[in-house]
């Protein structure tokens, strides 16, 4: 898919009386979980596309179950913002937003249902730009990049976003080495010092936002922390202030999650106008034949 | 304008609104949202232009405690938030009520529709699928606690099981609250439709602490 003109005719009108909803995970433990979510819906609300925009999460409020409320147009845009398809937007969101199917007859409205964010292909360009921000001065052809999943059987399809995102990376043979690594499978992200050639190592996690995985669990695995500084730190971000980490005879440099990343809003916006170009098609297709 | 930030205008002309915690008024040129608590702006530090900064205002508590159950009686005290439109004004209270505008205007129009515990129980999957196997004992115990009136401002407008109000809950907890036509403002609640996902959080853990004390505490046999 390449990058939608944003000033396109046909699906500026539909989106002129049109409601756009972000679902993010959200969370009851981590007040950093909502805000790359909430911080696209006030991008987006600023550049005036959409009748309406806004956010509703699985763990925190607003809920899925909610969002029908907040919103009145006849036409509404659903864009999970998760990392990959699977459990939550293939299950959770469609039972709990009602909908069966690319498009949803509810209540007298159209629900549309788009691809989460982790589909598009700019995501690579997201990870490289938080490599590159997060180690400028060295060079990439003499450095080994790790791409973090989750992974574990209960998120396998993390697991293989990550794959496939340091595969593309990979592609581009911009750095010395790609690998995918996780927290809990192999090749596991605590075993970095030995998977990696070269000295200069940069760490990115694949998660839409910072929380107790990129903030505690990932830096206690990379050893950049002996232990876990505790939820309630209050210093939450501050690892990533601390590079470069000069660790196991190498050195590290740890980036936070990719979620507030400019150029997400775009991303959630081709999402949308991916969804609306595939419905204004099939009406041409429907009535032109 | 849309027919819910109508709603705010005409409740503003008659004089604004409180809702939970804060109150909403209409003063010569703008919309001021504040925690109604806060007399005469006294103690307000943080003023607000945006209604998008409403999200930073309901995120921690006066301590800074996280407050991911945003019906619950903590709201800070210390800002104010002055909007120019109707439709800023609903923006915010989505970010600190969220939906209450919207849920308000369905039970006006009678298209309120509760879905009960038993319902949202049920149709859990993955880690939360054992909601669904709840005790109805257990249930109104876990309800009781997680939806307090000290824990949650929110009307209750679900039943545990159809024709089954949720146990040990005082009666406001399900009274829609009579406005109050002062001079200063009508009171709008804050519905609760259906159990959120806090709750089935809390029935989950409830039914594990369970289990936990059946296995320490195992019954003789017959």
């Amino acid at each position: 898919m390449n990058a939608f003109d944003h000033s396109a005719a046909a699906p500026n009108r539909l989106f002129e009386k049109a409601a756009l909803v972000i679902v993010g995970h959200g969370s009851t433990e981590n007040p950093d979980s909502s805000e790359p979510t909430l911080a696209i819906v006030e991008e987006i609300r600023m550049r005036g596309l959409f009748n309406e925009v806004a956010a509703c999460f699985w763990k925190e409020e607003p809920s899925m179950r909610e969002i029908y409320a907040m919103v009145e147009s006849a036409e509404v845009f659903i864009v999970p913002n998760f990392i990959s398809e699977g459990y939550f937007t293939r299950s959770v969101i469609p039972r709990e937003l009602r909908l069966s199917g690319d498009t949803t007859e509810l209540d007298g409205r159209r629900v549309h249902y788009c691809e989460p964010t982790g589909n598009h292909p700019k995501m690579t360009d997201l990870l490289l730009s938080r490599a590159e921000q997060v180690a400028p001065s060295i060079a990439p052809e003499e450095t080994s990049l790790l791409i973090v999943g989750h992974g574990t059987s209960l998120n396998d399809n993390s697991a293989v976003a990550a794959k496939y995102q340091a595969a593309q990376i990979a592609k581009r043979g911009r750095y010395g080495e790609v690998l995918s690594t996780y927290m809990e499978e192999p090749p596991l992200v605590s075993e970095w010092a030995t998977l990696t050639r070269f000295n200069n190592v940069v760490v990115v996690p694949f998660f839409i936002a910072d929380g107790l995985h990129s903030y505690e669990d990932i830096p206690v695995l990379l050893g950049i922390y002996d232990s876990s500084p505790g939820a309630a730190s209050s210093n939450r971000g501050a690892v990533f202030h601390g590079n470069p980490y000069l660790l196991r005879e190498k050195t590290l440099y740890y980036a936070p999650a990719i979620g507030t990343e400019p150029g997400f809003a775009d991303i959630v916006l081709d999402q949308a106008y991916h969804q609306a170009t595939k419905l204004l098609h099939d009406f041409s297709r429907q009535h032109h034949s | 304008m849309t027919s819910l930030d109508s709603i705010i205008l005409n409740l503003c002309r008659k004089g604004g609104f409180t809702l939970c915690e804060v109150s909403v008024i209409f003063k010569t040129d703008h919309f001021l949202i504040r925690h109604k608590e806060t007399e005469n702006g006294i103690g307000s530090n943080r003023h607000f232009v945006t209604p998008g900064e409403a999200r930073f205002v309901a995120r921690f508590d006066a301590s800074g405690a996280y407050r991911p159950l945003k019906g619950a009686p903590t709201l800070p005290r210390d800002w104010e938030l002055h909007l120019k439109t109707a439709s800023e004004v609903r923006q915010a209270l989505d970010y600190i009520y969220p939906g209450a505008i919207g849920l308000f205007a369905q039970l006006q129009c009678r298209k309120a529709l509760p879905v009960s515990f038993s319902e949202t129980a049920s149709r859990q999957t993955g880690m939360y699928r054992i909601v669904g196997t709840i005790s109805d004992d257990l249930a109104d115990e876990t309800i009781a606690d997680v939806c307090h009136p000290s824990k949650c401002l929110r009307t209750i407008l679900w039943e545990t099981r159809p024709g089954i109000r949720p146990k040990h809950l005082p009666p406001e907890k399900f009274a829609i609250p009579q406005n109050q036509i002062r001079p200063e403002a009508l009171e709008v609640p804050f519905l609760c439709l259906e159990p959120c996902n806090l709750l089935i959080a809390a029935c989950r853990k409830a039914i594990k602490r369970a289990e936990r004390s059946a296995v320490k505490s195992p019954q003789p046999a017959a």
